[in-house]
């Protein structure tokens, strides 16, 4: 057994790294400002980044298959739009369902480009990702759109102590985590990921599985973009952009590779929460928009420098 | 004799051609429930073609094929399998970042409900059925690792544990025991014997005929496409069969004398430690002798190549060439100091896939091809066409995409990237694994000539035919330990296992 518990360090300790990294930061942000440590920053935090958190767990499923998913970040806006003006004329469910099933039908046109055309994951998508734009700013005139007054409650309300939001992206994170970590579909995602030719000869349908994994990606921004809906009260069609890019940074920061096989859910999590931490670090200083864009991009080359170097000794 | 009723397999009549080139003609094949069946023929005989079209990844043209009485005609691997087909590739098809136990069982991971309700995979039972399986193939690989941490013989030991876990009807093996030591590979030939008195039938390719003799009932040759005969085991010996597969009676420059005009040191290696535990040894390579280096999966012997070029993997206490004392880090470093490596894996560490013949030569040699740093395409095409002509490389064209070549003729170009620039010592691994034995002679001579010119060769085989043909000197080692340094004039195969195997008998 000396063997196995060798290799299950060496596996899982870049994770324990970025763990520490997260623990780290929110040590530093409480020791040096006295405002971080109050409900009401840390509320705020979490509101912030209950969006990223929800895209990054379909993202992660596209990027452990060893795809890549740009059309997220306006796939949301349109969704978000969509439903807002469902809502109004067909009510509430209606709107739900609608947004859902344009989420669903986007997810199936990037996999079917990628799979059946086999045009390049960032090229299929980036395409979707400005069809989807282009959508939800036309049937918007680019204006927010009001959702109904009845149904304005929905996104304010507390379910069992916990804001619906929040239950909802809860919710979404155990399905991915159940439905990647717990199933025969998610080793499958790896499988494909890590070598789709010797998946192919053990038997995986490949093109099936990458073509779902699109699909819960898009489903996933889906409901980001009705939770969206529901925390502003009206569609955004001008919301999510450079989504689609900090999403695959929260991913690959928390140590999924880019090219598939390896990462996690839980890595995920952690990842969207390192750059939720460091924005609200940044914003507690009031420091500058733009500075803020250097300084995270910055932190990327860091910690991917990091990671490679940390990868590279165990 | 109900031997022969049983026509479990009967491929009638296969052809299949390629944009170019007629794949295979008119094929007939059978296979009786209860025999080994020997697949033999050069590289391009149309072997693989043939596995591929029963296993689902291609579909004949022409021909027909009946499966234990009924039409087969695979669409895919996965149909294949559905139809109660197992096989095993040549190349090592794992998936690298998936545990040994999910690799296994990846056609058939087992289920069990969360709360009586949820399905979820049932990682115990998947651990407890690898373990189960895993013994009792006498396989000491812990189910956990990931593949990626495996060598390359213990990947094909798990490929072989995936294959037999399926309840197939009909075994298709190709090469695979070529990266495997005797006692592996005898694990797999028992199974296989079982499998066959269970009317369970293989058919076996391998480029061993020594292996193909021991363990075939009947043995069908296949050259450049047609079927040259199906013949019984029985009525058949080895140099018979070498004849069928080249289609031309072999001369015996298979053995020939050996220079030994050794005098000066190239490579001078100073306490190498393979393993944590064993005991570092030294040793040298002189001008114009090649060095060849064994042991059994254990022994750690097939990590020299890597330990000698990457400095994290291993530890040495220092390297000398031509008396200087160098420190190789990493690969492109050992190129720098004029040290040619072809690594075993020819498919993802030694050709550049995308690129042509010419290419894959000139790539190392920049410096042959510019003027001023601008590359002269004349001399590129000149280059190349030097070393097709004078290695017999076997290709269209000088820009034909490297992949399309045999693996023979591969590994010819790969060696013309090295001689092209003057390489003075080569690193090899498992020169000739995978090759057919005409190209086997011919990089054997290439690898004789470069020594007669003043080179040095260290190279790591596990093929005792070839260790003891080429090499001047076998060092055998154990558990990662230098056990003994054979002279080729003391060299015989029985010896040189009985070494490595830890029998010592004078």
């Amino acid at each position: 057994m000396n063997a196995f518990t060798k290799y299950k360090i060496k596996s899982n300790r870049d994770a324990f790294y970025v763990l520490g990294a997260l623990v780290a930061m929110f040590i530093l942000l409480m020791i040096i400002h006295p405002r971080f440590l109050t409900i009401q920053n840390l509320v705020g935090l979490v509101q912030q980044s209950i969006f990223l958190l929800i895209i990054s767990i379909g993202m992660t499923f596209v990027i452990i298959a060893g795809g890549l998913d740009l059309s997220v970040g306006s796939l949301m806006a349109l969704v978000s739009s969509i439903s807002a003006m469902t809502m109004s004329h067909y009510g509430f469910l209606t709107g739900v369902v609608m947004g859902l099933l344009i989420a669903f039908i986007i997810g199936l046109l990037n996999g079917i480009s990628i799979v059946i055309l086999r045009i390049n994951p960032f090229i299929a998508t980036l395409a979707s990702m400005l069809i989807a734009r282009g959508l939800s700013n036309t049937i918007t005139n680019a204006r927010n759109v009001k959702i109904p007054t009845q149904f304005m409650d929905f996104g304010q309300n507390i379910t069992l102590g916990i804001p619906n939001l929040w239950l909802i992206t809860l919710i979404i994170c155990l399905l991915g985590y159940y439905i990647i970590h717990m199933t025969g579909y998610g080793i499958k995602i790896y499988a494909v990921g890590s070598n789709s030719d010797a998946a192919y000869v053990s038997s995986v349908q490949v093109k099936l599985v990458v073509l779902t994994s699109y699909i819960f990606c898009s489903l996933s921004a889906g409901v980001a973009g009705l939770v969206l809906t529901f925390r502003f009260n009206s569609g955004l069609p001008q919301s999510g952009s450079f989504l689609e890019l900090f999403s695959i940074a929260a991913v690959v920061l928390g140590g999924t590779r880019i090219g598939g096989g390896r990462g996690g859910i839980l890595r995920t999590v952690i990842g969207v929460f390192l750059i939720a931490l460091l924005q609200n670090g940044l914003n507690l200083f009031s420091v500058n928009y733009y500075i803020q864009q250097i300084s995270i991009g910055l932190v990327f080359i860091l910690a991917a420098g990091a990671n490679l170097i940390v990868s590279k000794n165990f | 004799m109900d031997f022969f009723e049983n026509n479990f397999l009967d491929i009638k009549n296969i052809s299949k051609s390629y944009v170019s080139i007629n794949a295979l003609n008119n094929v007939s094949l059978n296979i009786y429930k209860n025999e080994i069946h020997g697949l033999v023929g050069e590289n391009g005989a149309g072997k693989s073609t043939l596995i591929k079209i029963l296993t689902g990844l291609e579909i004949p043209d022409d021909g027909s094929i009946i499966f234990n009485g009924e039409k087969y005609q695979p669409t895919s691997p996965l149909d294949a399998q559905r139809k109660g087909i197992a096989f095993i590739h040549q190349d090592i098809h794992l998936m690298p970042d998936l545990s040994v136990a999910e690799n296994i069982f990846m056609h058939d991971l087992p289920h069990k409900k969360f709360i009586g309700l949820i399905p979820v995979i049932d990682r115990h039972k998947l651990h407890n059925n690898a373990i189960g399986l895993l013994s009792a193939l006498d396989i000491q690989i812990e189910p956990h690792i990931l593949i990626r941490n495996l060598t390359a013989p213990e990947k094909r030991l798990i490929e072989i544990a995936k294959a037999l876990s399926v309840n197939a009807k009909l075994f298709i093996m190709d090469e695979v025991t070529a990266l495997l030591e005797h006692k592996e590979a005898n694990i797999l030939i028992s199974q296989l014997e079982i499998l066959r008195n269970k009317n369970v039938p293989t058919l076996f390719v391998s480029h061993k005929l020594d292996e193909i003799m021991k363990i075939s009932d009947r043995i069908t040759i296949l050259r450049d496409g047609f079927k040259v005969d199906c013949v019984e085991k029985a009525h058949i010996n080895e140099s018979h069969l070498v004849n069928m597969i080249t289609g031309k009676t072999t001369e015996s420059n298979f053995t020939q004398p050996m220079r030994c005009n050794y005098n000066k040191i190239k490579v001078k290696i100073n306490n190498l430690k393979l393993s944590s535990k064993s005991v570092p040894f030294s040793f040298i390579v002189r001008k114009g002798e090649i060095v060849s280096v064994t042991g059994l999966l254990s022994s750690y012997a097939s990590k020299i190549v890597r330990a000698l070029v990457c400095a994290d993997s291993c530890e040495i206490e220092s390297i000398q060439l031509d008396g200087k004392p160098i420190h190789i880090h990493s690969p492109q470093a050992a190129v720098k100091f004029g040290i040619g490596i072809v690594p075993e894996d020819r498919k993802y560490e030694g050709i550049i896939p995308d690129f042509s013949v010419k290419w894959n030569i000139a790539i190392a040699n920049l410096d042959k091809i510019c003027n001023f740093g601008i590359i002269n395409r004349k001399k590129v095409n000149n280059l190349a066409s030097i070393y097709i002509d004078k290695f017999r490389i076997r290709t269209p064209s000088v820009d034909t995409n490297i992949v399309h070549l045999s693996g023979g003729n591969q590994q010819k170009v790969l060696l013309a990237r090295w001689f092209a620039k003057g390489t003075e010592f080569m690193l090899l691994q498992e020169p000739t694994h995978g090759i057919d034995v005409g190209a086997k002679i011919e990089v054997h001579a290439l690898l004789k000539k470069f020594a007669e010119t003043g080179g040095a060769i260290l190279f790591y085989s596990t093929e005792l035919k070839e260790l003891c043909l080429l090499s001047d000197r076998v060092m055998i080692l154990r558990h990662g330990c230098l056990v003994v340094d054979l002279l080729r004039s003391e060299c015989s195969e029985e010896k040189i296992l009985s070494r490595a195997a830890g029998v010592i008998n004078k």
